[in-house]
């Protein structure tokens, strides 16, 4: 086993390392650099844009440039984020935790609403409750993510007038208010960005559980543990749920990158800084050393969620631990 | 005239449909396993009702020139005919321009199916082409051509297309298709390269092998149609993924670029005052959910149908 992941930990590396030089000759080969939006005030004659450039090491040869970054990447520094106007380092401290919180209750929230209702659909099988939650899984599950953001805000936020539109926090009045009053502001500044990922994300768990939990059902160990007379509901939580629960891990291995990379629209929509808008704004604003470290933190992210995927899998499943 | 018009959409495909759906009461053993797959498909109530709704948007999109009650790009009144909400003489409102959203949701639905149609022909071709020869030939080969997939499905393909469409700018549509496509094709080429390492063992590929058939007539002739029915699902199940791609990088102001119409590009138009011009966020959105919904029932009951397992025994 610790062959195995030592094996494994050595290919991310050299996974992570291949996304981060395929991004950076992309970013290298497009037309236009950090300063080129700079050329339309006049004021910014070329002479002060190439000064700038010497000064970010940019006028130096591709392969020196890379090099570099590679370099300075291996000791853990990202470089200086030109739209920000600060470290990317600082940048990334900023938006991290953020996403951190707002994943976190999403994922937590959603894989337990979809193993419930894929448990649920499974043991129903076929009837209309089945195919009704099946009906409605589905109508989320098809969904683009800013879309079902954009509804919620529209109904919640401005019809209704239930919940801040966007923010993590009130922007005039939290500073003044004592701890309580701030941790529920905080709270309905969650729900909404929270239920718009939740409704999708539930939707896709609840799909595949309610699959894997049929794939089980048919198993011999459901018909022994039948046949010895064990009561249903024991059948169904013991023997077929908590087998059932086996691929729902490689389904959270999928997840994981989200926990820390976030979501470009939904964060976008409901103004929430973390780092899926982080991204976006890297990417408009042609923030070379941003873009570099997004990708890599992503590529790292999804690396590792496959990785802890398949640890899960062989601690969870005694079969695969002893080969 | 229109009325006729709007008549035969909804009711051409479901005449069809419906003659699919009769065609599965013949039954005969001897049968294709494409004809038995075919049956189990049309015996799914879900799937002929995602069927027909996919006939309606692809007639929508085909006859889009007669369905729409103004031309898209068309600006009825600046003044006065702009920012309206749903109203019986404009069903979806107008927009800021003054433009028929109706007519634009009809003309974007060209614009929207096309890119994502086209993109999974380009996906899935350059997917099935790399995973064959990694597959093949196996080795070192292919442990370096998978590793390669391996780091492209590590970087996100969200801000993977962000960075390509914001730092290249203002883009075409063909441009548009070629960029989903490009990005597309990595995990098609995995299914392909796992189905293809199993497949070229079997006794009926070496007896080819055997008889001195090439690799490339063993490859087309005889492994890669073996492949086919989990490509066809993951192209079904792509399209839907791809239509919600495109309308999220043209809401962004990414994609499809003004004045021509997409779902995702009408809905940039409200975006900045969503709150005000809901007409143009709900009503796209609701044809993107449609439609995606039609294509996952229909990739869901592909899959079930193609299932060898489910063959019959001969």
């Amino acid at each position: 086993m610790r062959r195995f992941i030592a094996r494994r930990l050595l290919a991310s590396v050299a996974i992570v390392f291949l996304a981060a030089t395929f991004t950076f000759i992309l970013i290298h080969l497009a037309p236009g650099d950090p300063f080129s939006a700079a050329a339309e005030n006049s004021r910014i004659t070329p002479e002060i844009q190439a000064q700038w450039r010497a000064a970010y090491a940019l006028d130096r040869p591709l392969p020196e440039q890379y090099f570099r970054y590679i370099a300075n990447t291996a000791k853990g520094d990202f470089g200086y984020s030109f739209s920000q106007h600060r470290s990317v380092g600082a940048a990334l401290a900023d938006a991290i935790p953020n996403t951190l919180l707002l994943m976190g209750v999403a994922l937590i929230a959603s894989f337990a609403i979809g193993i419930v209702l894929g448990a649920l659909q499974a043991r129903a099988r076929g009837t209309a409750l089945d195919r009704t939650l099946g009906g409605v899984s589905l109508f989320f599950y098809s969904m683009p993510d800013f879309w079902v953001a954009l509804v919620m805000l529209l109904i919640f936020s401005v019809w209704l007038g239930l919940l801040p539109s966007g923010g993590m926090t009130d922007p005039l009045m939290y500073d003044y208010w004592g701890f309580g009053r701030r941790m529920q502001d905080r709270a309905l500044h969650l729900v909404l960005p929270v239920a718009s990922f939740t409704l999708l994300v539930s939707a896709a768990v609840a799909r595949y559980q309610r699959s894997a939990m049929l794939d089980m059902a048919d198993q011999d160990f459901v018909r022994t543990a039948r046949a010895k007379g064990a009561t249903e509901r024991r059948v169904v939580v013991k023997h077929i749920l908590r087998n059932a629960l086996l691929p729902i891990i490689t389904l959270l291995g999928l997840a994981f990158p989200l926990l820390l990379g976030g979501s470009v629209f939904i964060e976008r929509i409901f103004s929430w800084p973390g780092m899926g808008r982080l991204a976006a704004d890297a990417i408009l604003t042609r923030d070379y050393p941003l873009v570099m470290a997004v990708v890599i933190i992503g590529s790292v992210l999804v690396s590792a969620g496959n990785l802890l995927a398949d640890v899960l899998y062989a601690f969870a499943d005694p079969r695969l631990r002893r080969s | 005239m229109r009325v006729a018009a709007w008549f035969l959409v909804i009711v051409f495909p479901a005449v069809i449909v419906l003659l699919l759906a009769r065609s599965r009461e013949v039954r005969s053993l001897r049968e294709s396993p494409w004809a038995f797959a075919f049956k189990r498909l049309a015996r799914d109530r879900g799937v002929l009702v995602g069927l027909w709704l996919i006939a309606v948007f692809a007639t929508f999109a085909l006859f889009a020139p007669w369905l729409a009650p103004h031309p898209p790009t068309e600006l009825l009144d600046i003044s006065t005919l702009n920012n309206l909400p749903p109203s019986s003489a404009f069903p979806f409102g107008t927009d800021p321009f003054s433009r028929d959203v109706l007519s634009r949701v009809i003309h974007g639905s060209r614009v929207s199916l096309g890119i994502a149609l086209l993109a999974v022909v380009l996906s899935i071709t350059l997917g099935t082409a790399y995973g064959a020869i990694a597959g093949y030939y196996g080795g070192r080969l292919d442990s370096v051509m998978m590793r390669a997939i391996d780091a492209a499905l590590s970087i996100p393909r969200v801000l993977l297309l962000l960075a390509i469409l914001a730092l290249w700018g203002r883009v075409s549509l063909l441009t548009m298709v070629l960029v989903l496509g490009l990005t597309g094709w990595f995990g098609v080429s995995r299914i392909v390269r796992a189905q293809v390492l199993v497949l070229r063992g079997e006794e009926w590929a070496l007896a080819a092998k055997g008889l001195g058939a090439r690799d490339p007539r063993i490859l087309w002739r005889h492994i890669l149609p073996n492949t086919l029915s989990p490509v066809i699902v993951a192209a079904t199940l792509g399209i839907g993924n791809l239509i919600i791609l495109e309308a999220g990088l043209s809401y962004l102001g990414m994609g499809v670029q003004q004045p021509i119409a997409s779902w995702g590009n009408i809905m940039q138009d409200g975006s900045g005052s969503v709150a005000t011009l809901w007409w143009l966020s709900v009503f796209p959105g609701l044809m993107i959910v449609l439609t995606v919904m039609a294509f996952n029932v229909v990739g869901d009951g592909l899959r079930d149908a193609l299932d060898p397992r489910q063959l019959p025994s001969q």
